[in-house]
């Protein structure tokens, strides 16, 4: 997929319009847009035909009633990119077991996850400049603590948990002073906006490895009235079914 | 008998099928469903409150922030504690933006097409005019809320009790100014191109018999968490202590109400009654919002940093208003020992359902009774809910609603 008119579609599933509201934010969309790339995209424009694009995105988690149409966008687009951890993992959505929200990777082949909630501007933009210019795109795979302004963590393992979520403004590492943080096992790439801004991370942007979160939890101390919260947030974003 | 299926409809935040069915050139069935309901309010119940503020934020991708704040105040409520006057202007000043920000959105982007066709503008160089100043002032507040909320859409710093961090103003006011000033004066010539739109062929259609009955928790000079729920009646305003009887129809509420209520501080002349209005209105409250930013920034420089207070209880229930860009935010939650019991959210989308089904059944009746084209009633149609509310996948807990 060269430089050449390259047709791209968004496509929304059960979301937030979030991931789809930061791709159009993004610098980069401006330009696809401007260029006439941009073919299927019903939030913006009329057309309702998504047949015929070469790349599609995909914002949000699947239902039942969405599988036809992933399996239609399958078999006529070269490629199929999840957005947002709805896409890619199932997402917050996908605790309230009932609804059946699954990830689009279950349903249909995915050639690329691009994940977060929402994904980080960079990225996308990244994504999106690489798809008209035929370059690869290539995904940081580090954890969140290389990007951490508050690295390296000096807290000595075991670490206890005392709290979900900072109390306060913190200066040092949050699992320094006891409280729950993801960034060991989380993916990088959103320059640890989370934990800048006053919160701990949750791990929206995917694990580092599937097996990492077992591995990290062997070196915490939780207590007992916390493992059911904490239990909770290590589910939140749909990509493990963890069971304390 | 003509069967018009509308799926997706365009140009709207989330999805939504509209069934429009036509017997003789009258209308029969219309039905507006709404995408798969996320039941987010299940899903908060049994949370520990201090992570409810960061996932409320994930509702909305439009309206994170007015989730967000209306969360906390609900929460602090529950708690009793009262979050600093520092913490609330910010929370303010995020809000504006956010204001500001969806409603380019819903004007500049998705409802570009619609004042092109009611304005009858073929010129393209206009049609583009007015789509790039729509993203010029997306990319405006977009900076803002990075500056003071760590992005556009996430993560945001309101939490119970006040904030998580405090921006930093002193940086932030003096360029914020400046580029406010400058959006704010570029906004004149859409302003006055949008009060050609009650002027429109089709005006009569987006004409109201009767005005709905208006709800708004706005305060004086646009306070957008003034925390009191009022209710226009006959001519005048009276506080609305009790909730129920919200969602039955004939509700509304957003930049109409609020345009009512605060008697519109750039004074223009309009008609409550036509619904062509609500694009100027929006194009004023993204101006009013840049003023009200400004004004509150001066006094953000004032005061100590001191931005959160401790929760005093662990178990409580409190209720918060807050007026969303749609709308009044409503938030009712229960906790005890710190963990949510019950949470009930009505989202704005949610007041104006009712309403929005009602009347896009007098636009395509009033469309095909003028003898219009069975097309151009169904764009009318479409134009009608972009123009009412153009945000349907922030709905937490609608029934799906049967003609």
């Amino acid at each position: 997929m060269g430089g050449g008119a390259i047709k791209i579609g968004f496509l929304q599933l059960i979301g937030c319009s979030g991931c789809l509201t930061s791709i159009v934010d993004s610098t980069a969309f401006r330009d696809l847009w401007n260029k006439g790339y941009v073919s299927f995209f019903p939030m913006l424009k009329d057309d309702r035909n998504i047949s015929g694009c070469d790349v599609v995105f995909v914002e949000g988690a699947a239902s039942k009633k969405d599988r036809a149409l992933l399996e239609r966008v399958r078999a006529e687009a070269k490629k199929i990119i999840s957005v947002g951890s709805c896409a890619c993992f199932g997402g917050i959505s996908s605790n309230v077991r009932e609804l059946g929200l699954e990830p689009v990777h279950s349903v249909v082949k995915v050639d690329l996850e691009l994940s977060g909630c929402p994904p980080p501007e960079n990225l996308t933009s990244t994504l999106l400049y690489t798809l008209t210019t035929g370059r690869e795109f290539k995904y940081k795979i580090a954890n969140l603590c290389s990007e951490c302004p508050f690295h390296p963590c000096k807290a000595k393992y075991p670490i206890v948990i005392r709290e979900l979520s900072p109390k306060e403004r913190h200066e040092k590492c949050l699992l320094e002073e006891g409280v729950l943080c993801l960034g060991p096992v989380t993916r990088a790439g959103c320059e640890a906006r989370c934990i800048v801004w006053g919160w701990s991370c949750y791990g929206c942007m995917g694990l580092i490895k599937p097996t990492s979160l077992v591995d990290f939890l062997a070196l915490l101390v939780i207590p007992k009235e916390l493992k059911h919260s904490v239990t909770n947030l290590l589910n939140l974003y749909g990509e493990v079914e963890y069971v304390s | 008998m003509s069967l018009k299926r509308v799926h997706p409809l365009t140009r709207v935040e989330g999805n939504a099928e509209v069934t429009v069915k036509i017997h003789r050139r009258k209308l029969q069935e219309l039905e507006l469903n709404l995408p798969t309901l996320r039941k987010f309010e299940n899903l908060l119940c049994g949370k520990i409150v201090d992570v409810v503020p960061l996932l409320v934020a994930k509702i909305c991708g439009v309206c994170p922030f007015s989730h967000q704040v209306a969360a906390s105040i609900a929460l602090e409520k529950a708690l009793n504690v009262d979050a600093p006057p520092l913490a609330s202007n910010v929370r303010r000043l995020i809000l504006a933006m956010e204001h500001v920000r969806s409603h380019a959105y819903n004007v500049f982007l998705m409802g570009l097409q619609d004042s092109a066709r009611l304005l009858g503008l073929n010129e393209k160089e206009l049609v583009y005019r007015l789509f790039r100043s729509g993203l010029n002032i997306i990319r405006f507040a977009n900076k803002v809320l990075s500056s003071i909320a760590g992005g556009s859409i996430s993560p945001g710093i309101s939490t119970v009790g006040g904030l998580l961090k405090m921006p930093d103003a002193g940086l932030l006011t003096n360029h914020f100014r400046k580029e406010a000033q400058r959006t704010l004066e570029g906004m004149y010539w859409a302003l006055n191109l949008s009060k050609n739109l009650t002027a429109s062929k089709y005006s009569e259609v987006f004409n109201l018999e009767e005005v709905p009955t208006l709800v708004t928790s706005v305060g004086e000079d646009y306070d957008p968490i003034a925390n009191t729920l009022k209710i226009h009646e006959g001519d005048y305003w009276k506080e609305l202590a009790d909730i129920k009887g919200l969602l039955t129809g004939g509700v509304f509420t957003g930049p109409l109400a609020r345009a009512v209520f605060t008697n519109l501080r750039l004074k223009v002349e309009w008609q409550t009654s036509n619904l062509l209005n609500l694009y100027m209105l929006r194009i004023l409250e993204i101006m009013n919002a840049l003023s009200y930013s400004v004004n509150l920034l001066r006094d953000l420089k004032d005061l100590k940093a001191h931005y959160r207070e401790n929760p005093q209880g662990e178990s409580g229930s409190g209720r918060c208003f807050v007026e969303a860009p749609r709308g009044t935010l409503i938030y009712e939650c229960e906790v005890e020992k710190d963990v949510v019991k019950n949470i009930k959210i009505i989202t704005p989308t949610e007041i104006n359902l009712p309403f929005i089904k009602m009347f896009s059944r007098k636009i395509v009746e009033k469309s095909l009774a003028k003898g219009l084209a069975l097309q151009e009633a169904i764009e009318n149609l479409k134009t009608a809910i972009r123009m009412f509310d153009p945000c349907v996948s922030c709905a937490t807990h609608v029934t799906v609603i049967d003609s």
